[in-house]
């Protein structure tokens, strides 16, 4: 019982264990200004690198301003590395076929490394972006501002339930799985594979009952095809003027880029 | 563990469940039938009736139509036969009302509760009501008093314990204030200090309350009056001490009390 209840800390974000300023902004303000800020990020031409470093400057204040522990944010930051991996792996080989050179550690040119930095700073500082919302909003939160700011209400719905219900399923999973290892199965890693696949089926059958059951809870509790999980708050000043700011200078840095650049 | 602050159903008694009409059982069925289709009849012709405030458990083997009886009391599921509610019987047009009336507590809390944090799971049932945002928050932080969660609006709830699961699925029922209040194996997967909890806080509900359940100590414990259902008619009808030791009866249905608890045990002291 208290093993279950500690486990899926994992999972999360640490969200709300410090608390600062960032903490206590609206979601919705947090969740619009993040999302301009990739927008404005992903869109900056890759030449313009003075603009990336200006981003990195506000994510890394706004990392500071959330006294976020670094360790924390950088082992997040590790998710996009194989991304990066992978397409320096990949360049010399693609450099190679568009110029019809059998060699390819000879043709890594400019235009391939301008490539590499630009996958590279962009996923790097798109996905600090969503470290920073993360960290400092817990889930139910965002799900909250996803609704107020009219996100279908089905969408959010499925997010709703997918977080809920992510941490059952794995459990579920994690049993049936000592279960079969119980049983002496996994001595050579092929004959996994068919009790693997019966686990998944078993797992999508037990889902699919579950989804019945709560189903039938929710009629139980006059749902009508309508949720509302948000509640009402209004948006301080200190909201406003964070949301504007970081929207007015994100954009700022973005439009700047696309002059200097042309 | 946390004690709770004083106030365990203070909304029940400043809210007193009001019934259709004073003479009316606040349960009544009569000659249920019904069968899932493809399959042998669940319920064979089951008749009963349990009057306002009364706490009935209903005992019997597995697959005898505890659980299949109990969605019909709200009308999750309706088969031949009538099922009254305070007097209004289950249809189309009353279901919706009939569900504000009859809290139905399923037996996995999993099931029950599927939004992300207490708070929300509670003000579900309240805000399909249509009830405004202060009823609804008072509601809330009300019905998690009565079941001793007081303040835990914003925990999630994969970190709560399977005991305050439970009690939690208690309160998105409590926060409709039903009239009749179904448990379904109410102390399934609990360790005995969260049962005597959860058991302190249905003893102190005044509500009608009808609790499935092979836990038979409990059944003793909260419920005066038993049910026994077997193959899905109904055997027995009697109180509850005469019903469990009537170790005929329970051996007939495919039922014992606790070794414990039985004659062989007392022989033995």
């Amino acid at each position: 019982m208290r093993r279950e209840a500690t486990q899926p800390a994992r999972f999360l974000p640490r969200a709300a264990v410090v608390d600062s300023a960032i903490h206590r902004l609206d979601p919705r303000v947090k969740v619009v200004a993040i999302l301009t800020l990739i927008l404005a990020i992903v869109s900056t031409p890759r030449e313009a690198a003075w603009a990336f470093v200006a981003y990195a400057a506000i994510l890394v204040l706004l990392v500071a301003i959330a006294r976020l522990p670094l360790k924390h944010v950088f082992r997040r930051l590790l998710v996009v590395l194989p991304v990066i991996v992978l397409v320096a792996v990949v360049l010399p080989l693609y450099g190679a076929m568009r110029q019809g050179n059998p060699d390819p550690t000879s043709v890594v040119a400019g235009a391939d490394l301008l490539l590499l930095w630009n996958v590279a700073a962009k996923s790097l500082l798109a996905t600090l972006s969503v470290v920073l919302l993360a960290s400092t909003t817990t889930v139910p939160d965002i799900l909250s501002a996803f609704e107020r700011l009219r996100v279908p209400a089905t969408l959010v719905l499925i997010l709703s339930f997918m977080f809920r219900y992510v941490f059952v399923l794995a459990e579920e999973a994690r049993r049936m799985h000592i279960a079969i290892e119980a049983r002496g199965y996994g001595r050579h890693r092929l004959g996994r594979i068919p009790a693997l696949a019966r686990l998944a089926g078993a797992l999508f059958l037990r889902s699919h009952n579950r989804g019945e059951r709560v189903y039938e809870a929710m009629l139980s509790r006059g749902f009508n095809g309508r949720i509302r999980v948000s509640t009402d708050s209004k948006l301080h000043l200190a909201d406003t003027l964070f949301v504007g700011s970081l929207v007015v200078v994100a954009l700022a840095i973005r439009l700047m880029a696309t002059v200097a650049w042309r | 563990m946390r004690e709770k602050r004083g106030r365990p159903a203070d909304w029940l008694r400043r809210n007193p469940p009001v019934a259709a009409s004073d003479s009316s059982p606040a349960v009544e069925v009569t000659d249920l039938h019904f069968a899932y289709p493809g399959c042998r009849d669940v319920l064979r012709g089951i008749s009963f009736s349990i009057h306002p405030r009364e706490s009935v458990a209903i005992i019997g083997p597995n697959g005898a139509g505890k659980s299949t009886l109990a969605l019909h009391l709200n009308g999750l599921l309706r088969g031949d036969g009538v099922v009254r509610i305070l007097g209004l019987a289950v249809s189309d047009r009353t279901v919706r009302d009939i569900r504000t009336r009859v809290g139905l507590v399923f037996q996995d809390p999993d099931d029950q509760l599927f939004l992300t944090s207490v708070g929300q799971d509670v003000a579900f049932g309240p805000s399909n009501m249509g009830l405004s945002r202060t009823e609804i928050d008072e509601r809330v932080s009300d019905a998690l008093a009565a079941v001793g969660m007081d303040g835990s609006e914003n925990r999630l709830i994969h970190h709560l314990s399977s005991g305050e699961k439970k009690r939690v699925a208690l309160a998105t029922t409590l926060a409709m204030r039903p009239d009749v209040l179904i448990l379904d194996e109410p102390s399934a997967n609990l360790d005995p200090k969260a049962r005597r909890r959860l058991m302190q806080i249905l003893k102190s509900l005044p509500v009608t309350k009808i609790i499935i359940t092979h836990d038979l100590p409990l059944a003793y414990e909260l419920c005066p009056r038993a049910l026994l259902l077997s193959e899905g008619m109904l055997v027995a009808d009697s109180t509850t001490p005469e019903m469990l030791f009537d170790q005929r009866l329970l051996a007939a249905n495919d039922l014992e009390l606790p070794y414990a608890f039985g004659p062989q045990a007392r022989a033995e002291v």
